[in-house]
């Protein structure tokens, strides 16, 4: 490719805090790959008539360009022939061109017996074919060289196959020699390609989705995808307000980095207070159970106190947070100290450790919602409507609080990477508070919705109150986490002390 | 595999070789994957005289994908690893054509024996000593040509040479040494059992 190449690529914006994301949010388009194969054909044909060249050259000169057309056609119009040459669609004629090694070997006589011959297989030319300029070869081998491109994903820029000619297969060609299956997969590789170079263009990056999305903007930006997946359109990752695409890139490599000491975090365990045997806390929330399954005596008992379980309630925190664990905390001067040092830790370990573990709890909290919740809550709207006839608008509720439950999983396990790079001032302090007040009401939030639904689906029970009590309450708590989740998101991406 | 093709791939270096380019090769083994390449050193340069054995393995892609080369004969060169033999040499890799042959790749060999290439170096140490000290890089390269680089014909009379000297007849050693696939020991082994 030609030396310029970089300086087409238009500098990714810079995130920027003075500009809020959720103002400066565009629209973005959910779409198909056949879409995007009616997207490229249009350009090409565009381009074709603008240019007043065929579709084969237009395809051929839009793919060189990278698909930045308006690069394609300042150039054009400046040096036609220039470029013809560069992007492959015009054969070179004087041959004193940069000269590389390959170059000077294309001087050199090819083997002499084989004139007449193709020059791939060696045989006879029976039925033969040649580009614009005119390196013959046999139908066959055309087609097996033409095949071997697409099966090596390299069609899109490839040359005639005679040595040292820089002219690029066109099109129309490759549909000519091309059997059906590879025909499919030639188009796929054209789109791919398209979609790749296009910065309007990301492929959703959830595992076997093949949705693409369009969309205007190059920063942080957040994509949800037909597929439900929430993505970041700038970095392609999982969606990560208000964390910044260059700041989650840090954190995924400080991770690898320090692979060893969370694997320590990760095999934590504690014993069951009743018989000993050692549980892993492989949830986000407090409750643990000693399972009879794996062998435990299937004792319930708080993460934080090691106490009975059925001695906590929504008065002792709920099952994200322990009193009875801050009370003792309070009164035992040892663990005080232990957990202040903890969180204010001097070390840079220690300190990373905290974040990451925090991170890490919201992490698996936010996918056992995604993965388990979801489908239980669905169960539990379907029975509600079937034995109890509540119309199914009158418990969607439902699956919204899972929902937003999830999404404040999500940025709250964000909110500490946000939080481990932000430096100590006045706007930590402001931060922590809006992080602490989101924090609460989502783990109030997350345990309404696990509550057993099973007593609203009492047949003999026909006094619905307490059922439309509990919605009022979920609803309310919904609402109200609501609020503290933009607040947050705002606070943060409008500058938290400006 | 085109094997028809390399038959014929085969038949044209053998006719050729004749004719007197400097380039040959063998067939090793039964299937046709399989090669060894013979260039002689260019004349006029550090390598002249030497005889460089190149091992080819075909792969199955081929002619769409290049052969595999790297040197069996030591060589010191910019261009080729001075431990492995492997060779960077653009039309070995993204350059090149099925258009191109065994012959042709060869022959590019040799042109790159005459011409190294110090600025898209193999090996470092080497590339560094042809740029900075050319008279040392002269006399490495002439010292490894003759130390490594000598042809089948020239290794086999020092060998017959060695034997007769410790007192035997010419026809004794020759026979000996064709009885033991040329391995100098085992020939000696065998003449000092017979007599
Ligand atoms: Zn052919
Ligand atoms: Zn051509
Ligand atoms: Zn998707
Ligand atoms: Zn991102």
């Amino acid at each position: 490719m030609s030396d310029s190449d970089e300086d087409w690529d238009i500098e990714n914006e810079e995130d920027d805090f003075s500009q809020p994301i959720h103002i400066r949010q565009r629209s973005f388009t959910i779409l198909t790959f056949t879409d995007m194969s009616y997207k490229l054909q249009s350009l090409v044909d565009e381009y074709s008539e603008m240019l007043e060249i065929s579709k084969d050259e237009s395809l051929i000169l839009l793919n060189y360009y990278k698909w930045k057309p308006y690069k394609l056609q300042e150039d054009w119009f400046e040096n036609e022939s220039l470029i013809r040459i560069k992007a492959g669609i015009l054969e070179q004629l004087n041959t004193d061109t940069t000269k590389t090694r390959g170059k000077k070997l294309g001087s050199l006589k090819l083997v002499k017996g084989t004139q007449g011959c193709c020059q791939i297989c060696f045989e006879s030319l029976a039925e033969r074919d040649a580009l614009m300029c005119g390196h013959v070869f046999c139908c066959n081998c055309w087609r097996s060289y033409i095949e071997d491109l697409i099966r090596q994903n390299s069609i899109v820029e490839a040359t005639c196959p005679s040595f040292g000619c820089m002219l690029k297969i066109p099109e129309s060609m490759v549909l000519k020699y091309a059997e059906e299956e590879m025909k499919e997969k030639y188009v796929k590789l054209k789109c791919c390609n398209f979609i790749t170079m296009s910065q309007m263009y990301k492929f959703c990056p959830f595992p076997g989705c093949e949705y693409i999305a369009e969309c205007s903007y190059m920063g942080t930006y957040e994509i949800t995808c037909n597929c439900d997946f929430v993505f970041c359109f700038g970095c392609g990752e999982e969606a990560h307000r208000p964390t910044l695409c260059h700041t989650v890139k840090e954190w995924n490599t400080k991770n690898s980095a320090e692979s060893e000491n969370i694997n320590w975090i990760l095999a934590n365990t504690k014993q069951c207070p009743s018989c000993r045997k050692p549980i892993e806390k492989n949830q986000g929330c407090n409750h643990m159970t000693c399972y009879r399954e794996i062998g435990g005596c299937g004792y319930e008992f708080c993460w934080l106190c090691s106490g009975k379980w059925s001695e906590h309630s929504s008065t002792t925190g709920g099952y994200y947070k322990c009193n009875k664990y801050e009370e003792l905390v309070a009164k035992n001067e040892a663990l005080k100290c232990q957990e202040t040092q903890r969180k204010s830790d001097k070390t840079e370990l220690g300190k990373y450790m905290w974040y990451f573990e925090r991170y890490n709890n919201h992490s698996k909290a936010q996918i056992l919602a995604k993965d388990k919740q979801i489908g239980h809550i669905e169960k539990k709207m379907q029975q509600l409507h079937d034995i109890k006839q509540y119309p199914i608008g009158e418990v969607e509720f439902l699956k919204s609080a899972v929902e937003q439950v999830i999404r404040c999983r999500r940025v709250l396990k964000w909110t500490y990477v946000f939080g481990y790079y932000l430096g100590p001032g006045l706007e930590k302090n402001l931060f922590e508070h809006l992080q602490e007040k989101l924090e609460e009401n989502t783990d109030h939030l997350h345990e309404l919705v696990e509550k057993p639904l099973d007593e609203f689906l009492d047949v003999n029970n026909t006094d619905k109150s307490k059922f439309y009590h509990y919605k009022s309450d979920l609803t309310n708590y919904f609402q109200v986490t609501k609020q503290f989740f933009e607040n947050l998101l705002d606070g943060i991406e409008n500058g938290l002390t400006t | 595999m085109e094997t028809r093709r390399l038959q014929k791939e085969y038949e044209e270096l053998t006719k050729l070789s004749a004719s007197n380019s400097g380039v040959r090769a063998n067939i090793i083994g039964p299937n046709m994957t399989h090669w060894k390449g013979i260039i002689n050193g260019p004349d006029d340069t550090v390598y002249q005289g030497g005889t460089f054995i190149i091992d080819i393995i075909i792969p199955s892609e081929y002619p769409y994908k290049p052969p595999k080369m790297k040197f069996d004969t030591k060589i010191w060169h910019p261009n080729i690893s001075s431990q492995t033999g492997a060779i960077c040499l653009d039309i070995l890799k993204d350059e090149w054509s099925p258009a191109l042959t065994i012959r042709t790749a060869l022959l590019s060999l040799q042109a790159l024996l005459c011409n190294p290439e110090p600025d898209d170096p193999q090996d470092a140490v080497v590339a560094s000593q042809y740029k900075n000290n050319r008279d040392l890089f002269n006399q490495t390269a002439r010292a490894w040509t003759q130390e490594h680089a000598k042809s089948p014909e020239k290794i086999l009379e020092e060998k017959i040479k060695r034997l007769c000297e410790m007192g035997f007849t010419e026809h004794v050693v020759r026979k000996a040494l064709n009885d033991c696939a040329m391995d100098e020991a085992a020939a000696l082994n065998l003449i000092l059992s017979e007599s």
